[in-house]
């Protein structure tokens, strides 16, 4: 259905979301670490980012900033996914220029909805 | 050490209160009586005294004109009354008089005299008996004169002696006393460091020696029991980042409990083995019972950490509802309960902590869709007008099983789920309305219940529409000329900004400056908050870090005077403090709107985060 590139640094809910991703018939892209995450959708082009805030080198926030900044992914929808359901995190995470925001643990329906309705054409 | 203070010395103000002055009294009055039951019987000894004095006086002229006539019978008439005038004058009496035979003589002034009468026989012939007056002054007359002089003059002696009474009164007692009064308001007032003058060898020197031995306890305790609080605090702390990390470490494994086991659900039921179904959705079920039981675990440590921070946010209430409702139908749904809402329209929009206000909806909601079954569940949201303010009102009613009224007093207690059975069958922790109550609370509203077993509850929230209008709006802010440069400024660019820590402890504000230097912030440092306040003459901080404890002017003074100045009202403020806050005065900080970093292990992560979150939240104004 949809190249969808996933940000994660925690070793299983990276496993846990690529494969439920996976199983809805998207093609799943994964990077461990902010910089590798940016460098990916640089070249891989994905539809979509999933974008975990708490990640080593360059965090989730930074990550967005510099992808919303960058002409080659600027359009690319990002949804950020964080642990911490502290309103600022949200707030900053959309001042960083995220399309949309889920706390974890993932309420997969929710998110997929989420995902859903941003890669619908506008 | 003798450290004087001195209360004020006016004793004219409320004289009758003095102590010399009651004691003056006291002994005044018992001299007073004793005096005039003196000076009576001396009045009374003297009048007798000098009757005897007239009578004998009488007798010897008697005695002395019989000799007379005696001897001067044959003599001349004149010559007898010549020395009987050298008699009277000699005698003391006013006048004398004789009568003898015919003759009758006076020499002296008689007018107005009382008389003493003398019948003497003589030897000279019969019928030549001599009669004699002997006149003298009017005895009460004298009497009268002496008392006059007796009572002016025991008036005078009674005067000075007062006043000499009054003044060694307050020399020898009320001295002494008067600094031990003013010592012990000094103490009551905190401070401890008054000592007395021992040099006395009297009571008062005694007491003076014991009250300075008992305020050297005093202090000793005290350092004992701030080391002891201090412990202890570092324990809470410790206490709290445990748990805190204690979550974190717990959530990460559960995630994934929750997070596989959902999916193996779905699995289960594309592979056609759903008999697995169920069992798998147990797993998932209990995980995210689990997670909700960390999170009001987490929530009520963090409340009694005191860590609970309002993060007020303008939002639209038809949002934060609509949003709510959508979470909670898939509940409601569960026990096949009707969810009314009733919105005004438009329901306008709030200031408040919105993730909390979301969180008490979603607790009393899903109590409601927990323990109501085939019923309704009905959200009320309305606004009114309370002495001038905007409020909120929530309700949130069901037809449930209700509460029993001897259950409704511990409701909002930690850990009271009505009974443990009730644990066993609705799950939960009995934590959710403990939380909410505090939310609410902390949020400057209330949250009241009102039930009826059997027949459903309705839970209340009445909350400030303004969680602004609990801070005290600058009074001046608007005399603030517009070309004027305010403190706090955003910095210019290049530049991270300019911090004032007051602080007299020199290493804690080493500390605190070398962090925020660490962040590239300048630095400016004041011992007391009158430093302060003469630095900010010159200097304009965008932000400042205070200690609550300072000598000269305490923390408290000083951010009163910080946010009573317009170029410093808006100032973001951090206090620093070793200190226990008690709640009053942290609900003051919270008003001043100062940030409370406690002192101690994690300091400088905490000013760091703080930071951050300044320097956000002016970009994200901005």
């Amino acid at each position: 259905m949809a190249r969808l590139l996933l940000v994660e640094d925690n070793e299983m809910n990276r496993d846990m979301l690529s494969r439920r991703l996976t199983r809805r018939g998207h093609e799943v892209l994964t990077a461990v670490s902010g910089h590798t995450g940016v460098a990916l959708a640089g070249t891989e082009q994905p539809e979509l980012i999933l974008m975990d805030l708490s990640l080593p080198d360059l965090d989730g926030w930074e990550a967005t900033r510099v992808l919303k900044g960058e002409d080659r992914t600027a359009h690319i929808p990002i949804v950020v996914l964080t642990a911490h359901a502290m309103a600022e995190d949200r707030e900053r995470a959309f001042a960083a220029g995220c399309d949309d925001y889920d706390t974890k643990p993932v309420d997969f329906a929710r998110l997929m909805e989420k995902i859903e309705r941003l890669l619908q054409p506008a | 050490m003798v450290n004087e203070v001195i209360v004020s010395d006016d004793w004219t103000r409320n004289w009758q209160a003095s102590i010399a002055v009651k004691i003056t009294a006291l002994v005044m009055w018992v001299i007073i009586v004793a005096v005039f039951i003196v000076a009576t019987w001396l009045l009374r000894d003297m009048e007798s005294r000098l009757q005897a004095d007239f009578e004998a006086g009488a007798d010897r002229i008697a005695y002395q004109v019989a000799s007379l006539v005696e001897a001067g019978a044959a003599g001349e008439t004149a010559d007898l009354t010549a020395r009987m005038a050298e008699l009277q004058q000699g005698s003391g009496f006013s006048a004398i008089g004789l009568s003898l035979g015919q003759q009758d003589f006076l020499v002296g002034d008689a007018d107005g005299q009382d008389v003493i009468e003398r019948h003497l026989p003589t030897a000279l012939a019969p019928g030549q008996d001599i009669d004699l007056e002997v006149f003298h002054p009017n005895l009460d007359e004298l009497v009268a004169q002496r008392r006059n002089q007796l009572v002016i003059g025991i008036f005078a002696t009674l005067l000075v002696f007062g006043l000499f009474l009054t003044w060694s009164i307050r020399t020898i007692v009320h001295r002494p006393l008067q600094q031990l009064v003013s010592a012990t308001r000094a103490v009551s007032e905190g401070r401890r460091e008054v000592r007395l003058d021992i040099s006395r060898e009297d009571e008062f020197g005694y007491l003076s020696r014991f009250f300075n031995q008992m305020l050297d306890r005093l202090m000793a305790q005290q350092r004992e029991l701030e080391q002891a609080a201090e412990e202890a605090r570092s324990v809470s702390r410790a206490k709290s980042a445990f748990l805190a990390n204690m979550s974190h470490e717990l959530r990460t494994p559960l995630n994934a409990i929750i997070g596989y086991s959902e999916m193996l659900e779905e699995e289960a039921g594309d592979i056609g083995a759903r008999e697995l179904t169920p069992d798998l959705h147990k797993i998932n079920s209990a995980g995210r019972h689990l997670l909700s039981l960390i999170n009001d675990v987490l929530d009520l440590s963090k409340i009694e950490a005191g860590k609970i921070e309002i993060n007020p946010v303008m939002f639209q209430l038809r949002d934060l509802v609509s949003d709510v409702v959508d979470n909670i139908q898939p509940m409601m749904l569960r026990n096949n309960n009707h969810l009314q809402v009733e919105v005004p329209d438009p329901p306008g929009r709030m200031f408040s902590d919105e993730t909390k206000l979301r969180q008490v909806l979603m607790n009393l909601l899903s109590n409601a869709a927990k323990f109501t079954e085939d019923g309704k569940v009905r959200l009320q949201l309305s606004r009114r007008r309370e002495r001038g303010e905007d409020w909120v009102q929530f309700v949130v009613e069901d037809t449930g099983i209700g509460i029993a009224p001897e259950k409704l007093g511990r409701l909002f207690q930690e850990f009271s789920q009505v009974d443990s059975s009730s644990t066993r069958k609705y799950g939960g922790t009995g934590l959710g309305l403990a939380i909410s109550r505090r939310f609410c609370e902390k949020l400057g509203g209330r949250i009241e219940v009102d039930s009826e077993p059997g027949s459903g509850s309705r839970f209340t929230i009445h909350l400030p529409a303004d969680f602004g209008q609990l801070l005290p709006e600058p009074a001046s802010r608007t005399t603030v000329p517009a070309t004027r440069d305010r403190v706090g400024d955003t910095a210019g660019p290049g530049n991270a900004g300019k911090a004032l820590i007051v602080d007299d402890n020199a290493s804690s504000r080493d500390l605190i400056s070398r962090t925020l230097q660490a962040e590239g912030i300048e630095v400016i440092e004041a011992r007391d908050g009158r430093e302060a306040i003469a630095l900010l003459e010159s200097q304009r901080p965008h932000l400042i870090c205070t200690d609550l404890i300072l000598p000269n002017m305490n923390g408290f003074d000083f951010i009163k005077w910080l946010r009573a100045n317009p170029l410093t009202t808006e100032l973001p403020l951090v206090v620093v403090s070793a200190m226990d806050i008690n709640p009053a005065d942290r609900r003051e900080l919270e008003l001043q709107r100062a940030r409370i970093v406690p002192k101690g292990v994690n300091l400088r992560q905490q000013l760091v985060s703080l930071l951050q979150e300044l320097v956000n939240g002016e970009t994200a104004a901005g």
